[in-house]
């Protein structure tokens, strides 16, 4: 009863909160509501029984990814684009984009057989299971996303010391 | 006489007691009982703000006295017996203070910052183990709760900076936000290793794993110690890493457009901060609450203390660092070390 409460809370505060995140005109607003998007969305992994993903989801999105955003931001001259235009003219892309990822996930949704992958994880120490699962079972997607960060990393920093070398 | 020698001693025993009995009492008003928890909670809550503030209120009142024990001076003497009470008369004096709001700041973020600096600061006492059973919830996250909450104050940082409309309010949020990020990665570094020796990440159990003074990690993890210290006291912006308000150069950073209850907001989340460091210091280094004789709660606290007079002794001692020499030391130095210290202590775990 009360998880079903806090479900809808967090429901509603994300879509809001997505909402402003993309309406709003002051891309500092933005990023704060992309704050509180995010943190919503950390509740509902705790309405789960996902306390190690939702500590992740708090460390990584908004105490990283966020901060950076706002770091970025405060760089930027133009904070407030007034004269910037909202929309564009891409209705129909975009909703063709929509429908498939509604699709998409619905029907992940449906062909999972729920019962069975639930099945004995009551009980369990969740943070040991995801690195059993993260270094045995999925070590090789695992190790390769390392390495894509890698690469982005000295992409970065590659692409900074050639601005410097030319100059 | 039992009772009290209980109450300090068998903390855990004694709540678990009391809340048997008002669970009991409860049930015989055939009242909904989560209006009981939700008055246990608050309870809880209301036992730790009361602990913050007039923590918080000592705090200042003792680093005002140690600074001027280091610099040869008296310090606060006049209000109250040695002018303990100066601290109180200070927050009075915030308290009824004008809140003057500058023309061009941006108002809704200004309003928000402090509160988002502060708030993460109280939520972090959700699991700091005061005592045997003195901890309000043991999450099976803790450490990594702590982590990620003190990570939001970063947010409110950025935004006083931004929302002040001034550039060095500006400056200090950014250097701040640089200096966090930068620090943290040493810091979890450090956490990591204490973890691979406890094998968990609930506090209750850190604490457990270091359950006689030879086990206290400190001894198992001297470099870690030291390396938490320095990347905790660069985390909470404390001299010699207090650039984010650096008074010299910055007028006083981010904070320089606050006045009144919003800068005593600031005041109060940084030594909250102080005291959390501290704490978390004593529970994965220094055996948190466990200690002989005296009750565990003050064992707690001798422990805290201890850490943050070290901390301070190092705020009185080192100049401030430049900048860039800031960031140098933790990418260059602090983060190999600690690299080093995680691996060799995987290594120790493994094969011995």
């Amino acid at each position: 009863m009360t998880s079903l409460v806090f479900f809808y809370i967090f429901a509603v505060l994300i879509v809001i909160s997505a909402i402003f995140m993309v309406t709003s005109r002051n891309i500092y607003y933005s990023a704060l509501w992309l704050a509180l998007t995010l943190f919503a969305v950390a509740g509902i992994f705790v309405l789960l029984n996902a306390y190690f993903l939702a500590g992740i989801q708090v460390l990584i999105y908004i105490g990283a990814v966020v901060v950076l955003t706002i770091f970025v931001i405060n760089l930027t001259k133009e904070i407030e684009g007034k004269t910037e235009k909202q929309f564009n003219k891409q209705t129909i892309p975009a909703l063709l984009a929509l429908l498939t990822g509604i699709v998409l996930v619905v029907l992940a949704v449906l062909k999972t057989d729920w019962a069975s992958r639930i099945a004995g994880w009551t009980n369990y120490d969740e943070t040991a299971k995801i690195g059993n699962l993260l270094l045995n079972d999925f070590v090789i997607p695992f190790e390769a996303a390392s390495v894509l960060l890698l690469i982005a990393l000295i992409g970065a920093i590659a692409i900074v010391s050639l601005d410097k070398e030319n100059k | 006489m039992e009772l009290i020698k209980d109450i300090l001693y068998n903390t855990d025993k004694i709540l678990k007691d009391f809340y048997n009995w008002a669970y009991k009492l409860w049930s015989s008003f055939n009242l909904p009982f989560f209006i009981l928890d939700i008055v246990f909670y608050l309870l809880i809550t209301l036992a730790v703000a009361a602990f913050l503030v007039f923590n918080a209120l000592f705090i200042i009142y003792y680093d005002r006295k140690v600074a001027a024990k280091f610099q040869v001076r008296y310090g606060p003497n006049r209000v109250g017996y040695k002018g303990i009470l100066q601290t109180v008369a200070d927050t009075i004096k915030l308290l009824i203070k004008e809140d003057i709001n500058a023309d061009k700041v941006d108002k809704i973020v200004f309003f928000l910052a402090p509160f988002l600096v502060f708030i993460p600061s109280f939520l972090v006492f959700l699991v700091i183990p005061f005592g045997k059973g003195l901890i309000p919830a043991d999450l099976n996250i803790g450490i990594l709760y702590v982590l990620a909450i003190t990570g939001l104050s970063v947010l409110g940082i950025l935004s006083a900076g931004w929302a002040s409309n001034n550039k060095y309010s500006l400056i200090g949020g950014m250097r701040s936000a640089a200096q966090i990020i930068s620090y943290e990665i040493p810091m979890v570094l450090v956490i990591l290793s204490v973890l691979l020796l406890s094998g968990s990440l609930k506090m209750g159990d850190i604490i457990n794993a270091q359950s006689s003074i030879s086990k206290w990690f400190i001894f198992v993890q001297p470099i870690g110690f030291i390396l938490f210290l320095i990347a905790g006291n660069a985390e909470i912006n404390r001299a010699p890493f207090d650039l984010p308000e650096a008074e010299s150069e910055l007028v006083s950073g981010f904070i320089t457009e606050y006045s009144a209850m919003k800068f005593a907001f600031f005041f109060l989340a940084e030594y909250t901060n102080l005291f959390l460091t501290s704490a978390i210091a004593t529970t994965l280094f220094l055996g948190g609450w466990q200690g002989p004789f005296l009750p565990p709660f003050v064992w707690f606290i001798i422990k805290t203390y201890l850490v943050i007079t070290l901390l301070m002794w190092f705020r009185w001692t080192f100049p401030r660092i430049r900048v860039d020499h800031l960031m140098e030391f933790s990418w260059k130095y602090l983060t190999p070390i600690a690299f080093v210290n995680l691996i060799a202590t995987a290594i120790l775990v493994k094969f011995i």
